[in-house]
């Protein structure tokens, strides 16, 4: 049985050859100009003429018949502020004109830094981005030689896992943090409950990456790890989609084949809903109506939704540690 | 002899290779019997596609079996401690090109929980013996062949074994570098440490095994020494050795 500390070892120097690994690639460096454009896009943030809602009492107000009839908008009894501002970005080479208060206008922007940065988009490119580190690691002319140094493939395999993770959810922690900290200084709104996206995105790598782990076990090839690994997420897309436009709550049944797929696999759909009602921005974020239904029934439970997404990951890492046995062997 | 005094014991071992879909299979090694004392040098030589590196692979745990099993100390390869049991100094090993020695030393000694204290003092001392101290911390992608083999050297000097397998240790070392490997492999013997050497390299073998067995086409001969090589007709023990090779294969021994 190994120890803690000795545990603690192995995951370090793994967490730091993982580093030199990802250095050394060309895709880290993409990854740091990607997070670097986003900084800089955050950065370049400015609010025209957009007032916060304490300044409207001042402010002219549309009649509340006409705010009715235009609609979408929080209509108190003597209309609502007639707003014409601007959100301008790039230091004002894009203009959205913005007809809401300033907070609004920055949940708005902090739901798209969220979707960026902690939905799909983010882990789609971590997938890309980390699909070859195994396949690398594993290569059977430097593999045979670490396993005559450590011959618990297993532990091997976990700690290595694990390194990947959290150096990619680190950086990608970081730069979130960054980018929400920059947006807020140049828009004056602060929103701390932004700073949920920080787990979901935790979350999301700890579900799917076992799956690119262990085509990269079976096949010890980059481009099926990649590729496998997003096709994996898009069919869980797909049958979390289907369930919530498909099936509708009234027409399922304990048994059907759609409800034991969803529970099944992971729910990348649940994960995207949960993030966009943490950080409040789901009223901002557009989304097919079916999932916004299924959400406002309280159709889908965080807890059960997680916890079987979790088990799921785990179980992929375990059958990756038997497949790594016998493939070795 | 004492089944405790033997550091490897192999009965009946055999291994095919198969190749899915195609219906091919390769016999590799044929009813290997060997036993080798504690203590010894054993050198194995062969021409190349001999076998050679699937017995120590076998040897090692990192290939399975066909038939016929293996022990070390008396024990199976899977209660054998890595690397302070066994090790091996393995041919075709292809470093990550973005590390620099004293890294990759560190990392292999890190993964084996070597406490790094100790580790850091060793790995310079190994690093000194193989005459790479001042490279150390260049990048591997700017390394000779040669100074790759001395690295690979450094790690099974790093691990240190009980039993120690070494495969072609000598491939692309200058003269410098095969003084270095005979010393390491002397030092050893003295310490009361078992080594298994495949190699093409004779002068090698002759200069440091006190046993010689040869492998052809996956059948191991019984270990002779090389007195007894060379009585065998009265030949060099080089010559002795190509004389037992099949003709058409003597070629891949220098």
């Amino acid at each position: 049985m190994i120890r803690v500390p000795a545990f603690i070892q192995l995951t370090r120097c793994l967490l730091h050859e993982t580093i030199r690994m990802a250095l050394a690639s060309k895709l880290m460096l993409l990854w740091f100009v990607m997070s670097a454009s986003i900084l800089l896009v955050c950065s370049s943030v400015r609010f025209e003429k957009i007032p916060t809602s304490a300044e409207s009492t001042n402010h002219q107000r549309v009649p509340l018949e006409e705010a009715q009839r235009v609609g979408n908008f929080e209509v108190s009894a003597n209309g609502i502020p007639s707003i014409q501002g601007e959100i301008q970005i790039l230091f004002g080479t894009i203009k959205l004109p913005w007809p809401h208060f300033r907070e609004k206008a920055g949940l708005f922007l902090e739901s798209l830094l969220g979707f960026f940065l902690a939905d799909w988009p983010a882990l789609v490119l971590a997938l890309v981005f980390t699909g070859g580190l195994l396949p690398e690691f594993l290569n059977a002319n430097w593999w045979n030689l670490i396993r005559l140094h450590q011959k618990n493939t297993a532990l091997l395999f976990i700690a290595k896992t694990m390194a990947i993770v959290f150096l990619f959810s680190t950086f990608t922690s970081t730069t979130l943090f960054i980018c929400w900290m920059a947006l807020s200084l140049t828009t004056g709104t602060w929103h701390p409950q932004f700073l949920w996206a920080i787990p979901i995105f935790w979350l999301q790598l700890v579900v799917f990456y076992p799956v690119s782990a262990f085509l990269a076990v079976w096949t010890r090839n980059t481009t099926v790890a990649i590729t496998g690994s997003v096709a994996f997420w898009g069919l869980c897309w797909i049958v979390n989609h289907a369930r919530m436009t498909f099936a509708l709550p009234e027409t399922i049944t304990s048994g059907s084949i759609m409800e034991a797929f969803y529970w099944l696999l992971p729910k990348p759909i649940d994960l995207s809903l949960f993030l966009a009602d943490l950080t409040e921005t789901l009223p901002d974020r557009a989304l097919p109506e079916a999932w916004k239904a299924a959400w406002q029934k309280e159709w889908i439970k965080a807890i059960p939704s997680i916890a079987t997404s979790i088990v799921f990951s785990a179980i992929v890492l375990f059958a990756s540690c038997f497949e790594l046995r016998d493939k070795d062997a | 002899m004492q089944e405790g005094n033997l550091a490897l014991k192999v009965s009946n071992l055999g291994k095919t290779f198969q190749r899915k879909f195609r219906g091919f299979s390769l016999c590799a090694l044929k009813d290997v019997f060997l036993e080798v004392p504690q203590g010894m040098t054993l050198g194995i030589v062969g021409p190349n596609r001999s076998g050679k590196s699937t017995l120590i692979q076998l040897c090692l745990g990192l290939l399975k079996p066909t038939v016929g099993s293996i022990q070390i100390f008396g024990r199976p390869i899977s209660e054998i401690a890595r690397p302070t049991g066994m090790s091996a100094i393995l041919q075709s090993v292809t470093f990550p090109a973005y590390l620099t020695p004293v890294e990759i030393l560190f990392f292999l000694g890190s993964i084996a929980l070597v406490p790094e204290e100790t580790l850091e003092t060793k790995l310079n001392q190994i690093l000194v013996n193989v005459k790479l101290h001042d490279s150390k911390n260049s990048q591997i992608r700017e390394f000779s062949r040669g100074m790759l083999q001395r690295l690979l050297i450094a790690q099974g000097m790093l691990a240190d074994p009980d039993l120690l397998f070494l495969d072609e240790p000598s491939e692309s070392l200058d003269m410098d570098g095969i003084e270095m490997l005979m010393d390491w492999i002397c030092k050893r013997k003295n310490a009361g440490k078992t080594s298994i050497l495949a190699s093409h390299d004779l002068k090698l073998v002759q200069s440091t095994c006190e046993q010689v067995a040869l492998l052809q086409r996956g059948i191991l001969s019984e270990p002779k020494t090389i007195l007894a090589w060379t009585n065998q007709g009265g030949f060099p023990f080089e010559e002795a050795i190509r004389k037992q090779l099949d003709p058409g294969m003597a070629k891949d021994s220098k």
